[in-house]
């Protein structure tokens, strides 16, 4: 149909309605205006009485009669809807009354708004509580670089001459080469200091970075990778033994029903918070003055734990989650101790030793960005140990052998700052 | 007010809609009254629609009425909603028609004075008032040949408007049209019929 049909068509329409409404008019006895007239005055009268004698014919024909079972059927159907009705208006309770009206969209919609917005809440409020609970490892990490940027500070007194040569062979800042290359300071120079062992599960952690000034050890832990703390370990093999899936959620009811049967109400974070409060408590108690009588105590810390105490801090902390925590606030506990030790040195022996240190537990913590600032700065206060060293012993050479000991020495002095990497 | 108070005293008649509201809160007599009030113009519709049994659509129509109570919301007029209901089942009716046979009209209808069908249908089918005249039962006669030669809308329109009553605006509701279209469909359906009756007019 085109827009010309529909044009017309509805044109069209508009004078059968106007016909139609004539006709009505005519059969109601109405003649309301003179707009009436006119258009009826157009209309041929004949049709217009033709279509008036049809409807007086057709009304008065006699319309059927319903059969009267139909009317019977009719008013008992209503009847019974009617009983019905009533019947449920009286069994209902106003209990029933209220769940009907709860169960509408309305009300509904409302409930289901609510607990969305209660899940959000609580799904919010998750992260910031494990964010509380982890260390302050990112206040840690802004100062690392005035740690780097520090310059090394000057010794108080110069050490020894002949030492010099030797005790500067290991210079290398890989990584990997700091453990397996052992720090080996003169013997007169002073002893970085150990820090103490904070925490029965950083004692495996402590053991593997052993007393800097203590042979035995250096030898035992020397040719050894640097290890991840045995705490850390254990705690990957029991997420590997984890159960997933349903059994990882009847694991962790065995955990809930485990801390329900020891009497305590508290859920597993409370308890976990609980235990990190006292392992920071305990290892601010054990943490050392910093001054030569607390060395061999702090040294006697720093020696691996003894297998039935760290059986017995296994068994402390079995859940797997609380352990980590713990794991991670000990060694970011450890870092910051190393960092204050490095920057209390007082010679560079003692800063290089605290440095070496502090590579190797930020290594151990996995805390990489440390770890590099600490490599940097071990390598920049080497580098000035070295150059003090060899002036110092041009110094004490005589002129006339400066120039022959000056290009050997230079050239070793490269090769062992040459990197490896 | 005024309308308040003709209902009181009983003047006006209630209007559907309320007394549908009286049977939906359990007023059986209610629907009493609507049945009598419409039972006879639905039948004539069912009846001009084409359906074989109209006595079935109008049972039919007013069982699903109780049925259905509690989904009327009172958006459209009860009359618009009862012939929308039996306009749908004498579509159905007549599709379910369209694929049985008919019953012969010679067959005998099982009745004590074993009379056929057609028998029947000569006595019965113009009306049971004995009074009428013969003028009147030519006109039924020629008036249900007309209507039977009117298209289906046509014909559902003056069905609507002069045997049932419905204004032009419930007949575009129940029909779902235009009421231009409704009227236009009038006036073709009055051409037709006074073109087809008019040696009675």
């Amino acid at each position: 149909m085109t827009r010309r049909q529909a044009t017309d068509n509805t044109a069209q329409e508009r004078v059968d309605a106007a016909v139609v409404d004539a006709y009505e008019r005519r059969i109601a006895g109405l003649r309301a205006t003179a707009e009436d007239d006119a258009l009826e005055a157009e209309i041929a009268a004949a049709e217009l009485s033709a279509y008036a004698s049809l409807h007086q014919r057709v009304a008065a024909l006699p319309q059927g009669e319903v059969a009267s079972g139909v009317r019977a059927v009719v008013l008992a159907a209503a009847v019974q809807a009617a009983e019905e009705h009533a019947a449920a208006q009286r069994s209902d309770s106003p209990l029933a009354r209220l769940l009907i009206w709860i169960m509408r969209p309305g009300p509904l919609l409302g409930a289901v708004t609510a607990v969305a917005i209660l899940v959000a809440i609580s799904v919010r409020q998750e992260p910031a509580q494990s964010a509380s609970a982890k260390p302050d490892s990112a206040v840690a990490m802004a100062e690392p670089p005035t740690l780097a940027l520090a310059p090394a500070p000057e010794p108080a007194a110069p050490a020894p001459a002949a030492a010099a040569p030797a005790a500067v062979a290991p210079t290398d800042p890989a990584p990997a080469a700091v453990p397996a290359a052992p720090v080996a300071p003169p013997a007169e120079a002073p002893a970085a200091p150990a820090m103490p062992r904070p925490l029965h599960t950083i004692a495996a952690q402590a053991a593997s970075l052993g007393p800097v000034d203590a042979p035995a050890a250096k030898a035992e832990v020397a040719p050894e990778p640097v290890k991840a703390p045995a705490v850390i370990a254990d705690n990957e093999k029991r997420a590997e033994r984890k159960p997933v899936g349903k059994a990882a959620s009847a694991y962790d009811e065995q955990l809930d029903d485990k801390f329900v049967a020891n009497g305590d109400s508290l859920s597993k974070r409370e308890m976990a918070k609980n235990i990190t409060d006292s392992l920071r408590e305990e290892t601010q108690n054990q943490r050392p003055s910093g001054g030569a009588a607390d060395r061999p105590q702090a040294q006697a810390n720093a020696a691996p734990a003894p297998p039935a105490e760290q059986a017995q801090a296994a068994n402390t902390y079995k859940d797997v989650g609380t352990r980590n925590q713990v794991a991670e606030k000990a060694n970011a506990d450890l870092l910051a101790r190393w960092r204050q030790t490095v920057e209390d040195a007082q010679t560079p022996d003692e800063r290089i030793a605290a440095l070496k240190q502090l590579v190797a537990a930020a290594q151990a913590a996995g805390d990489d960005k440390t770890a590099k600032l600490a490599r940097q700065a071990l390598k920049a206060a080497e580098a000035a140990l070295v150059a003090r060293k060899r002036a110092e012993s041009l110094q004490e050479t005589p002129p006339s052998q400066r120039a022959k000991a000056a290009p050997s020495q230079g050239s070793g002095e490269l090769k062992a700052q040459k990197p490896k990497n | 007010m005024l309308s308040w108070l003709l209902m009181v005293i009983g003047e006006e008649p209630i209007s559907d809609e309320t007394l549908f509201a009286k049977f939906q809160n359990g007023d059986a007599r209610a629907m009493t009254t609507l049945y009598d009030r419409h039972a006879r113009a639905l039948r004539a519709f069912a009846s001009q629609r084409g359906a074989a049994r109209p006595d079935d659509i109008v049972q039919d129509a007013f069982l699903r009425v109780v049925r259905n109570a509690a989904g009327f919301q009172g958006q459209a007029k009860f009359r618009t909603w009862l012939y929308t209901i039996a306009r749908n089942l004498c579509v159905d009716a007549s599709r379910r028609d369209r694929f049985r046979a008919g019953p012969s009209l010679d067959a005998p209808t099982g009745s004590e004075d074993n009379r056929t069908l057609g028998d029947r249908i000569a006595n019965d089918s113009i009306g049971t008032d004995a009074s009428r005249n013969l003028a009147d039962r030519e006109f039924q006669v020629a008036f249900d040949a007309a209507m039977a030669e009117l298209p289906d809308e046509q014909r559902e329109v003056f069905a609507l408007r002069e045997l049932s009553g419905l204004s032009f605006a419930e007949i575009a509701e129940a029909t779902a049209c235009n009421e231009n279209t409704v009227k236009s469909r009038m006036r073709y359906a009055l051409k037709q019929l006074r073109e087809a009756l008019s040696d009675f007019l």
